[in-house]
């Protein structure tokens, strides 16, 4: 068997290109939520987005433009709250669960089948769409304007922030940007992952990047490289083993977090 | 146009809620000195300093440098900054990165090699320029006290303020910074450092300012100021101590 053979179908090939692109604006985002220590915020949001799915399927409209419109609103509340001095992680924690119930409840009103739900939770990204890709082209095309335009303004305001506003750094405006870019990344990529595993591609790609690099800029080099490895072996590995595709990209992402542990333990 | 001062604050209130950190302070500062605010803790000194340099924009009164509205100065060039020295949290940043946020805006979207030359020109007039590729975190007390140094002023500033710098040094890292400050001061900087250090303060300031809340007593020589002086204004007895510094 060829390993590279998914890739030869039409559906293998949009996985690949959709996954690559949902890598890099991800891997971008998420190095700022982990500089930020707010890695519990991708999770939140992706579980907080459950609503959308409940209401869509309630109301009859499309879930993933009620799940964009919800993540959205979610992720401006918590980093007003964050701003307020209420650190996102306890927002999060605090609408966490109350979210999942929520959309329980909903998808319970709306009687609809539960594979459509299943979908929601776990994602296929074999399932995509080359509509979908030009959504993800661009969103990565977005994410990676803002991060030329604004990357030093988000670190500095995170090492420093009195030092930040020394500079005249406005930070407001472009951490509510950030968090818009963050929020629309995440339900996009929901279709690929699903709920509960969207967040890893926030966070587990950055988190081995900083394992590796040492600085904040080698982890903006290195995450999006580890994020699209992990999507091109997670695709190979599941048509090979004929296992689910998202949990394949995961654990590959799980699996580079523990190499670069190694290595930055052992490797001095 | 020639000013008499380089800062003049008059009337100047900041709170916090219902709680006045200072209150109606005003005080004028020549080029070129070296000044020194003392006080006991949570009598304003940092809220003062905060406020000079931007960090605090809701104060009422007024703050004029080299003739010009704090925020119009402020718009064109930055006052050095040396905040007070906390436990670093670690962060993946270089320190010629953290001398560089200094040059923040003068780059258009990204720094330059003339830029890095800049930061590692200072870094060297510190004698921390072997420090440049370091983590910031990885480094002692007084190595990152400099390098905050360095980050105020890579940008050239007219004023220059640190916030408590000698906490945790030893000796010769306080040597090094007095020949520092005395340097700076020989070419036209004005140099205001907040302390607690009040043989400091007789050593070297050309002149005091005691806060708490209010402007307590603005001296221009130590031998004004009693140590009886002291032991009111702290609340507890406070014995000077002269400093054996000059090297």
């Amino acid at each position: 068997m060829i390993l590279t053979e998914i890739f030869v179908y039409e559906f293998g090939q949009i996985a690949l290109v959709g996954g690559i692109l949902s890598a890099i604006s991800t891997s971008l985002l998420g190095n700022l939520v982990v500089l930020r220590k707010m890695t519990f915020m991708g999770s939140g949001i992706a579980h907080l987005s459950f609503i959308g799915v409940g209401l869509g399927l309630l109301l009859g409209y499309n879930p993933s433009l009620i799940t964009l419109a919800v993540a959205v609103t979610s992720a401006l509340v918590l980093g007003y709250l964050s701003r307020k001095g209420i650190h996102e992680d306890i927002g999060v924690g605090v609408l966490f669960s109350t979210s999942m119930a929520l959309g329980i409840i909903l998808i319970n009103l709306s009687k609809e089948d539960s594979s459509r739900v299943m979908a929601y939770l776990f994602g296929d990204i074999l399932a995509m769409s080359w509509g979908d890709v030009e959504v993800l082209a661009t969103l990565a095309v977005a994410v990676l304007v803002f991060t030329i335009l604004f990357r030093d303004h988000l670190v500095y305001a995170t090492f420093d922030e009195d030092f930040s506003k020394i500079l005249g750094i406005k930070i407001g405006a472009i951490y509510y940007s950030f968090l818009v870019l963050l929020a629309s990344s995440i339900v996009l990529s929901i279709n690929m992952l699903g709920i509960i595993l969207v967040s890893a591609m926030i966070v587990v790609p950055s988190a081995s990047a900083m394992l590796v690099s040492k600085t904040y800029k080698g982890m903006f080099i290195l995450s999006p490289i580890i994020s699209t490895i992990s999507v091109f072996a997670g695709l190979v590995l599941s048509w090979v083993y004929d296992i689910p595709s998202g949990a394949s990209i995961v654990l590959v992402q799980g699996l580079i977090f523990l190499f670069s542990f190694l290595v930055k333990v052992f490797g001095k | 146009m020639k000013c008499e001062y380089c800062l003049e604050v008059k009337n100047l209130t900041v709170r916090y809620g219902d709680i006045v950190a200072i209150k109606d302070v005003s005080f004028s500062l020549e080029k070129g000195k070296f000044y020194t605010i003392v006080g006991p803790n949570g009598g304003g000194k940092s809220t003062l300093v905060k406020t000079i340099v931007g960090i605090i924009d809701d104060y009422d009164g007024k703050i004029t440098i080299f003739g010009k509205s704090r925020d119009e100065y402020l718009k064109e060039r930055l006052i050095g900054y040396v905040p007070q020295m906390s436990g670093v949290r670690k962060f993946p940043i270089r320190v010629i990165d953290v001398v560089l946020m200094g040059l923040f805006r003068e780059r258009k979207f990204r720094y330059r090699s003339h830029h890095y030359k800049k930061a590692m020109k200072v870094l060297e007039l510190l004698g921390i320029e072997e420090l440049e590729s370091r983590l910031i975190h990885e480094l002692s007390g007084g190595q990152r006290q400099r390098v905050m140094i360095a980050r105020a002023l890579v940008s050239g500033p007219e004023i220059l303020i640190m916030d408590e710098p000698t906490v945790g040094l030893d000796r010769e890292s306080q040597s090094k910074f007095y020949n520092l400050i005395r340097n700076l001061k020989d070419s036209g900087v004005t140099v205001i450092v907040v302390t607690h250090d009040v043989g400091f303060v007789s050593e070297y300031s050309d002149a005091i300012l005691c806060i708490n809340k209010r402007l307590v007593v603005h001296a221009t020589d130590i031998s004004e100021l009693p140590e009886r002086f002291f032991t009111k204004l702290y609340g507890y007895g406070v014995k000077t101590i002269v400093h054996d510094h000059k090297e």
